[in-house]
């Protein structure tokens, strides 16, 4: 893969770039034969010093790792995308658990939504990072519907990962009457949360609203009770945070009804269920594929790429020896 | 073509932010409205100039507090000055909202102590509120670059949180500095 090589590289180049610029900070400051006492002058050169660190190129070795690191995972994840290789997304997975989770504890939050809904915008020059990952995720929302539900959040990708390993035998399917209608329970909650957070003002609410503090290994036992009942549970019903009660999952629902490039499907996908079984989201129903729960999982769409599996090509097949030429 | 609960879901979202905005606009958490008195604020003084025994409010380009020790034969002694990052124009917003720190200063430019005021940082309690955090600021002048990763430790998870903090603590020292130098340049009796 051609594309992914030259995305690594180009990772790669930033990386080593990073590490080896001569840190003018770094020398500036400890030369010790200054003054005793402070002059209104220097004091004033000390403060164009903190202006000059506004720009962009006053970035630090450290800073610019952190960056290259974020790029090179939503890299990755990108490449899993489009190139739907199915283990290069468990690979994802367990990078973004790493990443994400436990290493930057950076996952989109809830307390994200308070404070872009209030304006309240990290300083640009601190908050790159987080410029990038939300930038990405709602760019990508837009594009191709709840990328970074699917592959880039730590949490889902962790029951993803849980999914893969509990025996299929174990999982209890939610009924369709029970999961339609409980697939609205996150905007409801959403929309809780935003009113109780509006009007009280305390954002703390965030650590019982959603887990995705647990990578930081802190909290309180109610916390962790309420947690461990969840992963629980998980084992038994798949991605259950994710489908019915994550707040920001719903945001992004709402965010994924512009989504510009969906997943096609054929005229057969009117009768065929094929798909509709593989989903581990419960996102299809009949011919139509829900956008606010669709998180691009691919398993579908290898489906569909697949010529002995996809309804669509053995039809095409079967049916190119009376109709030679389309 | 757009499910009807996700559009209310939609709609309703937007409505809470508008009324939210509304509301909110002199933010609940970070706007108590700064008193002109010392008394609201004296348990952080005096956390962050432990020496001192009384507190003033001064204001010359910003507002501030200067800090005085009884002394036994030279009377009311000016020792440190203290200010609000916001007040000195030192405002920063970290993860997710505005951080106010306040810090302490002794006469020739090094830092006392140092305390968070206000924040909404969702990392905030394991990282800027502790006093491991804190601490590392004691003894350091305003000439040293206070920097994230070399001279203050990072906090794995919060490190924006951090970077905005030390950049307000930083920032806010060396203007509160000039601050005061000018205003004993333009009293030169004292």
């Amino acid at each position: 893969m051609t594309v992914s090589r030259v995305l690594i590289s180009l990772v790669w180049l930033i990386i080593i770039g990073a590490g080896g610029l001569p840190s003018d900070a770094l020398a500036q400051s400890g030369s010790g034969d200054q003054p005793a006492t402070l002059s209104l002058d220097e004091l004033t050169a000390l403060m164009e010093e903190d202006e000059a660190q506004d720009s962009i190129t006053s970035m630090t070795p450290d800073e610019l790792l952190d960056i290259g690191g974020l790029v090179l995972v939503l890299g990755i994840a990108l490449v899993s995308f489009v190139t739907k290789h199915v283990w290069l997304k468990y690979g994802v997975f367990v990078l973004v658990i790493g990443y994400f989770g436990f290493a930057k504890s950076s996952l989109v939050s809830i307390v994200n939504i308070f404070a872009i809904l209030e304006g309240n915008l990290p300083t640009f020059r601190h908050g790159v990072p987080w410029y990038l990952l939300i930038g990405f995720t709602v760019v990508s929302t837009i594009l191709w519907g709840r990328l970074y539900c699917g592959r880039l959040c730590a949490f889902g990708a962790l029951t993803q990962l849980m999914d893969r390993i509990v025996p299929a035998r174990w999982r209890i399917e939610p009924p369709a009457w029970f999961d339609r209608r409980a697939i609205y329970l996150k905007y409801v909650i959403l929309v809780t949360v935003l009113a109780y957070y509006f009007t009280s003002g305390d954002f703390l609410i965030y650590r019982y609203v959603e887990p995705f503090w647990m990578f930081t290994l802190n909290g309180t036992t109610v916390m962790w009770t309420l947690l461990t009942l969840l992963l629980f549970a998980t084992v038994f019903v798949r991605n259950l945070y994710c489908r019915y009660f994550c707040s920001v999952g719903a945001a992004l629902g709402i965010l994924s009804q512009l989504t510009m490039f969906r997943i096609k499907r054929w005229r057969e996908c009117n009768t065929c269920k094929i798909c509709e079984k593989a989903c581990e989201w419960g996102a299809i129903d009949g011919p139509r594929i829900s956008v606010a729960e669709c998180v691009r999982c691919d398993d579908c769409e290898r489906i569909y790429d697949d010529q002995d599996k996809c309804v669509h090509w053995i039809v095409l097949r079967k049916s190119a020896p009376r109709e030679p030429t389309v | 073509m757009i499910n009807p609960i996700v559009k209310h879901a939609f709609v309703i979202v937007v409505g809470i932010a508008a009324c939210g905005l509304l509301f909110h606009a002199e933010p609940l958490l970070g706007g108590q409205p700064i008193s002109q008195d010392v008394a609201p604020y004296l348990t952080h003084l005096r956390k962050v100039l432990p020496d001192a025994d009384t507190f003033t409010r001064e204001a010359s380009v910003y507002p501030y507090f200067h800090a005085y020790q009884e002394h036994p034969t030279n009377g009311t002694v000016l020792v440190g000055v203290a200010f609000f990052s916001e007040e000195v124009g030192a405002g920063v917003t970290g993860y997710s909202g505005p951080i106010n720190m306040m810090v302490g200063l002794d006469l020739t430019g090094s830092l006392r102590g140092v305390t968070v005021i206000d924040h909404q940082e969702p990392y905030g309690p394991r990282s800027i509120e502790q006093p491991i955090f804190q601490r590392q600021f004691i003894g350091k002048h305003v000439r040293q670059m206070f920097h994230v990763g070399t001279d203050i430790d990072t906090v794995s998870g919060a490190t924006i949180t951090v970077r905005a903090a030390t950049d307000a603590i930083r920032r806010g020292s060396r203007r509160m500095m000039r601050a005061y130098l000018q205003s004993r340049q333009t009293e030169p009796s004292s």
